[in-house]
């Protein structure tokens, strides 16, 4: 029983849930109160980490928190192990990082941005931290409505479009995932995910591959992998940009935790072994992102590509981690933590670079180079790293998701790491290029500039928001030199994600 | 961090030839480094720091034997070198980096492959087929046959000192790694064969040249075919041959190159038969010009002579190979004889040398840093002229080698009658001088051959070429694809009970398999 596992949740709830009134009071006051709620919560980190630095180290390291007092198999846990205390890690600091962009970044409606996107911070962490299925659902439906009430917050034409489309997409994707419980539900009598995975096996094999399947589909839909990839540019590219560093970095991120949680710990890999789905999922994620990389070299908009490219990272490291080997996790980890980063740092460079232009079109990208030189090299600074430069962090990552697949001998999986990279040149470099060429401005275009449209963001607080980009650049370059540093905690959560049984035993035992 | 860091300290190793290389390498980049204080006048300060960089680099590529460190380091040689072009022109830092990038990937598949058949370390490799896709992923970036295409245009283009660094070294680092991973007891067929070609047909382009420094960079290609043979015949004696090579020509090609820089700078244009009075004007950048093309030609007491005897005693014996490599030291010795004789015999004045020696007559003030850079030139061809053992016996193996310095004396003369002969009844075989040579006209040359097969003339913008073509190309491809998956939003959604459905009838659909 340690407390603090649910003050992670509860912290960015209460912050969520007070901000309207802190507005009562004084609206300027806000921003304090929205730091000291992320503070708290990375102070709560923290401290979990220094109090049990001995057993993370032993490898012993698990703590649990039953709601309400209820043992399991009747109550709601909470359960917190290597692998979630990663992933808790990454979000947390990521979410750090962007409420101080946000709070430089976002210039209206502060207080509804504010409020939606610490319910995101606590579903996120809810999804990571609770060890039942209906509570999992329950966060990801949190989740998907708090990220489509985001996405459509320019309240523009196309960002209205965008959020329904996505909202329709995930809706039924929550349904789905509903319907999976309701059936594990009627058949084992249990929503504990250490009680279903005891009892999965006892399942008859037709009920077995229905519910794989409905997850399945569900959770793929969630992740943008191939046949259901359509929802993600658009959204990604309507998004104000610290959103969509949200929606790339840390949401897809949670849905691949809530992957692993479910197909590892709860329906448990041999399963899909036994039904073949492993094949399927493994040149499916593959497929899908040789499709991610390909229609980013068409999309001549910088933050549709960006999104295609997150189809075609997120595509790899489900294939990587699909191969089920240690070095597979270990390099589909690794490139999560970096994938994360990068693409977040990407995206808010993007909001620093785009603020002054009409749009988001290639076309308009020209020049943007030459008026932000600093932010500019470090934008570059990034997409090398996601080409795989090696000074950095991306090229780490990218090295052992390689040696993974050759490990493998899965040659697709090895031709796909090489072709999104050489694909990446092509298609950054297009817009590097883009970005130093001079502008010359005509007649027409000083109408055009005047007419279309008034400049919608105009940054609140520009050093703030330069000042994560370069952050983000530092993290990427920091860690790249010394990505040795990530070995103790990917090679402990590797650990826990193997041994099931382990798992099984400490949250129905303890 | 100190994990890394012990790794990377352990990696380095010590043995046979590699320390000499090193050496070696560290005095170029310092010849280099002098001549380009007073040829670089902007931003000094970040020439040098990259010129640091590409330094260290490169001695870790030389002697680590590690893959990792190794391919992190030669990317670092690639970055700073690829930088350091940006004080001719930027499209050349694109260009470059375009091709080394392309050249890397290869070479990290290689490295891959090597890693996955269990060399964990750089070592030497048994297996023919890894050997080959390793001299396909060096052959972009050291400029092998058929992907030396770059090379000239590059190597050319580049500043003075830039050129120095990349034809007297960087080019080199290829052959050094190949080196150590081709066995000594049996070389290699194929790369024997590459550098036949790339000695006979480069010194062609090199013989039919009117520019300078294009005429250098395609003797460079010839020159490194030497090695590529050498390291191709295998023995301890062509491995020492490649060597010496390696050496020989890094000092006469870093010396060649400056004092290219000096003749621009001197005469404002590259083309050689234009240079005029150039003894009397600059007598110690035309002595080490001299030196450095008697490198080239294997003349007797030079570095250039021991390393192509050596290589010549490694071949079988026989009629065969003592014609053919008679031939090929003839063409070395026609094109290198070639220029000295346009710039210091054809068409030149020596009634009044010596009055416009003492006057000092010239149009560019020599710094003290230039011919400090020649002189260590100048100095390295004739020690390793001399003492083809190296000071401090580093080659032991070659005190008691003899090098026939007789037949070398006779071969220099009979070499010499030839091309005697030929120059002065082809008038020097002046050709016109080449139009701007450059990768672009190279796509364009391309294309017009691709379009010509159609019958229909098509004149390009070659400034947009990579806009037009390349990535046109791609482009509509890609977008073709993607409207293609991209169907409505109705269309979008069926997807979901599509993906059920071929879930769950997986199992049938996989029995079929």
């Amino acid at each position: 029983m340690d407390i603090r596992i649910l003050l992670l949740i509860l912290v960015p709830l209460g912050t969520a849930f007070l901000i309207p009134f802190i507005d009562l009071i004084n609206a300027k006051l806000r921003r304090f109160f929205v730091l000291l709620g992320i503070l708290l919560e990375s102070y709560l980190i923290i401290s979990i980490i220094i109090n049990n630095f001995q057993q993370l180290k032993n490898g012993e390291f698990f703590l649990q928190y039953y709601l309400g007092g209820w043992h399991p198999p009747l109550g709601i846990t909470l359960a917190m192990d290597a692998l979630s205390l990663v992933f808790a890690v990454i979000t947390a600091l990521s979410l750090f990082l962007i409420v101080i962009y946000s709070i430089g970044y976002i210039g209206h409606h502060e207080g509804k941005y504010y409020v939606l996107y610490f319910l995101i911070a606590a579903a996120s962490m809810g999804a990571i931290l609770t060890a039942d299925m209906f509570n999992i659902y329950v966060f990801i439906e949190m989740l998907t409505i708090t990220s489509g009430a985001l996405i459509g917050f320019k309240r523009t034409q196309e960002a209205s479009a965008a959020a329904i489309k996505y909202l329709i997409y995930n809706v039924l994707a929550g349904l789905l995932f509903f319907l999976g419980v309701l059936i594990i539900y009627f058949n084992l009598g249990t929503l504990n995910m250490a009680d279903i995975s005891q009892n999965f096996a006892s399942l008859e094999s037709g009920i077995q591959l229905f519910i794989s399947a409905i997850f399945l589909t569900a959770i793929l839909i969630k992740m943008g992998i191939f046949p259901f990839l359509f929802w993600l540019p658009k959204s990604y590219d309507t998004a104000p940009s610290p959103v969509t560093a949200v929606l790339s970095g840390v949401l897809s991120k949670v849905y691949i935790y809530i992957f692993i949680r479910i197909f590892w710990t709860v329906i448990g890999f041999e399963t899909l072994e036994a039904l073949n789905l492993n094949v399927l999922l493994l040149d499916l994620a593959l497929l899908s992102s040789f499709f991610g990389h390909v229609f980013a070299l068409q999309s001549n908009n910088i933050k549709r590509l960006l999104g295609y490219s997150s189809i075609g990272h997120i595509g790899m490291i489900t294939a990587v981690i699909m191969l089920n080997t240690e070095a597979g996790f270990y390099g589909g980890l690794l490139h999560i933590i970096s994938h994360m980063f990068m693409k977040a740092g990407l995206f808010v460079a993007c909001g620093y670079l785009l603020q002054y232009t009409r749009s988001h079109a290639y076309r308009d990208f020209k020049g943007v180079g030459i008026r932000n030189r600093s932010v500019f090299i470090a934008f570059i600074a990034l997409l090398l790293s996601m080409i795989g430069m090696p000074p950095l962090l991306g090229f780490a990552s990218k090295w052992y998701v390689l040696m993974a697949f050759l490990e493998a001998r899965s040659y697709f999986g090895a031709f796909i790491v090489i072709f999104g990279s050489l694909t990446a040149v092509i298609y950054y470099l297009r817009y590097i290029a883009k970005g130093f060429e001079e502008v010359k401005l005509t007649e027409d275009d000083l109408k055009e500039e005047i007419y279309s449209r008034p400049l919608l963001s105009v940054l609140y607080r520009e050093k703030i928001v330069s000042f994560i980009t370069y952050a983000y650049t530092a993290i990427i370059v920091g860690f790249g030199l010394g990505f040795r540093f990530f070995d103790l905690p990917l090679r402990m959560s590797i650990e826990s994600l193997m041994n099931v049984e382990r798992y099984i035993e400490l949250v129905l035992g303890g | 961090m100190a994990v890394i860091w012990q790794q990377f300290l352990s990696s380095f190793q010590f043995d046979s030839y590699f320390p000499l290389l090193a050496e070696v390498g560290v005095i170029l980049t310092l010849m280099t480094a002098l001549a380009a204080w007073n040829y670089i006048k902007e931003n000094k300060f970040w020439y040098y720091i990259l010129t640091l960089v590409y330094l260290l680099s490169t001695l870790i590529v030389i002697l680590t034997n590690d893959w990792f460190f190794f391919l992190f380091a030669w990317e670092m040689v690639t970055l700073a070198t690829t930088f350091m072009l940006a004080w001719s022109d930027w499209k050349l830092v694109r260009q470059y980096f375009v091709i080394q990038f392309s050249g890397s990937s290869i070479l990290l598949f290689g490295a891959l492959a090597a890693n996955a058949f269990g060399y964990s370390k750089i070592g030497v490799i048994d297996s023919v087929p890894l050997q080959f896709i390793l001299i396909m992923g060096i052959g972009m970036k050291s400029g092998l046959f058929l992907f030396h295409f770059w090379l000239p245009p590059i190597h050319s283009e580049a500043p003075a000192p830039v050129s120095a660094i990349l034809s007297g070294w960087v080019v080199k680092l290829g052959y050094i790694f190949l080196l150590k991973i081709i066995p000594v007891e049996t070389g290699n067929t194929f790369l024997f064969l590459l550098g036949l070609a790339m000695i006979v047909y480069a010194g062609w382009q090199a013989l039919r040249s009117a520019d300078l420094k294009i005429m250098l960079a395609y003797s460079t290609v010839s020159q490194l075919g030497l090695i590529a043979l050498a390291i191709g015949t295998g023995g301890k004696y062509a491995f020492y041959g490649a060597v010496l090579q390696i050496i020989a020509h890094g000092f006469a090609k870093t010396t060649l190159f400056i004092s290219s820089g000096i003749w621009q700078k001197e005469y404002g244009s590259r083309i050689i038969y234009e240079f005029k009075d150039a003894l009397s004007r600059r007598p110690i950048t035309a002595a080490a010009t001299i030196l450095s093309y008697a490198s080239l030609g294997a003349v007797v007491f030079t570095a250039g002579y021991n390393s192509k005897y050596l290589i010549k005693s490694a071949q079988t014996a026989g009629l065969l190979s003592t014609i053919v490599f008679f031939l090929l030291g003839l063409l070395s010795f026609l094109y290198a004889g070639r220029v000295l004789y346009w710039i210091f015999i054809k068409d030149q004045d020596y009634s009044s040398f010596f009055e416009d020696l003492k006057q000092g007559f010239n149009h560019y003030q020599i710094y003290s840093h230039d011919v400090l850079a020649l002189l260590i030139g100048m100095l390295g061809i004739i020690v390793v002229g001399f003492w083809p053992e190296m000071p401090g016996n580093v080659l032991a193996a070659l005190v008691e080698k003899d090098f026939h310095l007789l037949v070398g004396f006779r071969d220099t003369t009979i070499y010499l009658g030839i091309a005697a002969y030929l120059f002065y009844n082809h008038s020097g075989f002046k050709v016109e001088a080449r139009g701007n040579l450059s990768l672009e006209n190279y796509l364009q040359l391309f294309l017009n051959f691709f379009y010509g097969l159609s019958r229909r003339s098509v004149r390009f913008d070659t400034e947009k070429i990579f806009e037009t073509f390349f990535y046109n190309a791609i482009f509509n491809a890609s977008q073709r694809l993607h409207n293609f998956v991209y169907q409505d939003f109705t269309i979008q959604l069926l997807w979901i009970p599509i993906f059920l459905t071929v879930l769950l009838l997986w199992q049938q659909i996989y029995s079929y398999f």
